[in-house]
């Protein structure tokens, strides 16, 4: 019955940083990333200029770290669970890891060089322009493991509700 | 007969499920957006404001966050009143209740949206003379303070869609034809 209550917790805040990670990447793919497209230098030369008192990291640390770990103690408190639920429980671990993995790699790679480095983005246009575009796919395929972990997410609190009415 | 009776509230169940589901969908992706915009654009236009606004210009040449808003603010809040409107008879008296509350935060989200976009972002963002230094950071302070508001509506009918919601579905499953 109490591992029945963290699960609740652990699931309920999971499904709630896994809302804002993934409206958060989704504004981003739909609001920047098309300007940023035809020509990246330019562009985030603009967005570097512009964004002097906050920026996305802001938005997304600590919330995304916490849903990670939130959906890592989802996963374990829910072991004794039916397989149906354990199965939700664990593809949205595995999404989710994916999504973090993405990040790192995104963030070390593209992120660290284009928006945090202070180089003048015009003198090395050619390598950004690169570096920015290799970097897109990587962004689309974070998006959808975020989106399928949110929907797994969805599934297994729906499973959770089921499962307690049965218990009822 | 009676089959005919149980099939015509399980289709009714079924559109006001995915009323719901588009609503909350829809108004999540409302919420978190005009997070994002709180957190990541408002306060930069703050330091430097004129300089800061005509970058904000620069860089969004494709894209802006109306592609983000719309349609799926309208879409939302349409399929928001359609569910609080087919849910008279399909709900319990407690979620049809919170179904209320959740309609009119969401209007009130609406009402604050259409005054924001239209005294505020048409002058800061969309077409009019290059507003000077002050000017840029009395609407840029003035935004802040209303998307606060905002979000407040925003977060009272998330909140409410989703307990709503989970209600419906746990009552949908109690019943001997979803067995």
């Amino acid at each position: 019955m109490r591992d029945v209550h963290s699960l609740r917790w652990f699931l309920g805040f999971t499904l709630f940083g896994l809302a804002h990670w993934f409206f958060g990447n989704l504004y981003e793919t739909v609001a920047f990333t098309p300007n940023t497209l035809a020509d990246p230098a330019t562009a985030l030369t603009h967005w570097n200029a512009f964004t002097k008192v906050t920026n996305p990291v802001w938005y997304f640390v600590p919330m995304s770290p916490l849903t990670f770990l939130a959906a890592l103690g989802a996963y374990w408190t829910g072991r004794g669970q039916s397989n149906s639920l354990r199965r939700s429980l664990l593809a949205t671990l595995l999404f989710t890891s994916a999504g973090v993995l993405l990040t790192v790699y995104i963030v070390t790679q593209i992120n660290l060089k284009v928006f945090f480095s202070g180089a003048d983005l015009l003198a090395t246009r050619e390598q950004v322009n690169q570096l920015v575009w290799r970097g897109m796919p990587w962004g689309i395929m974070r998006l959808i493991c975020i989106g399928a972990a949110l929907a797994t997410a969805m599934s297994a609190y729906n499973r959770l509700l089921r499962t307690g009415t049965e218990q009822a | 007969m009676e089959a005919t009776i149980q099939q015509r509230s399980t289709t009714t169940e079924r559109v006001l499920n995915t009323l719901l589901l588009i609503a909350l969908v829809s108004h999540s992706m409302w919420l978190f957006g005009n997070v994002y915009e709180a957190i990541v654009d408002a306060p930069n236009l703050t330091a430097s404001p004129a300089a800061a606004r005509q970058c904000w210009l620069d860089y969004h040449s494709v894209t802006n966050p109306i592609f983000f808003h719309i349609p799926n603010t309208p879409v939302g809040f349409l399929a928001l009143v359609l569910a609080w409107w087919r849910s008279r008879q399909t709900l319990p008296a407690t979620a049809r209740q919170w179904l209320t509350w959740a309609t009119l935060g969401s209007l009130g989200a609406i009402l604050l949206t259409v005054y924001v976009v239209t005294q505020i972002n048409l002058r800061l963002y969309f077409g009019g003379p290059n507003p000077d230094n002050a000017e840029v950071l009395n609407l840029a302070n003035e935004w802040i303070v209303l998307n606060l508001a905002r979000i407040a509506f925003e977060v009272v009918t998330v909140v409410y869609l989703f307990r709503t919601y989970l209600t419906f579905y746990s009552s949908r499953i109690n019943q001997p034809h979803h067995a």
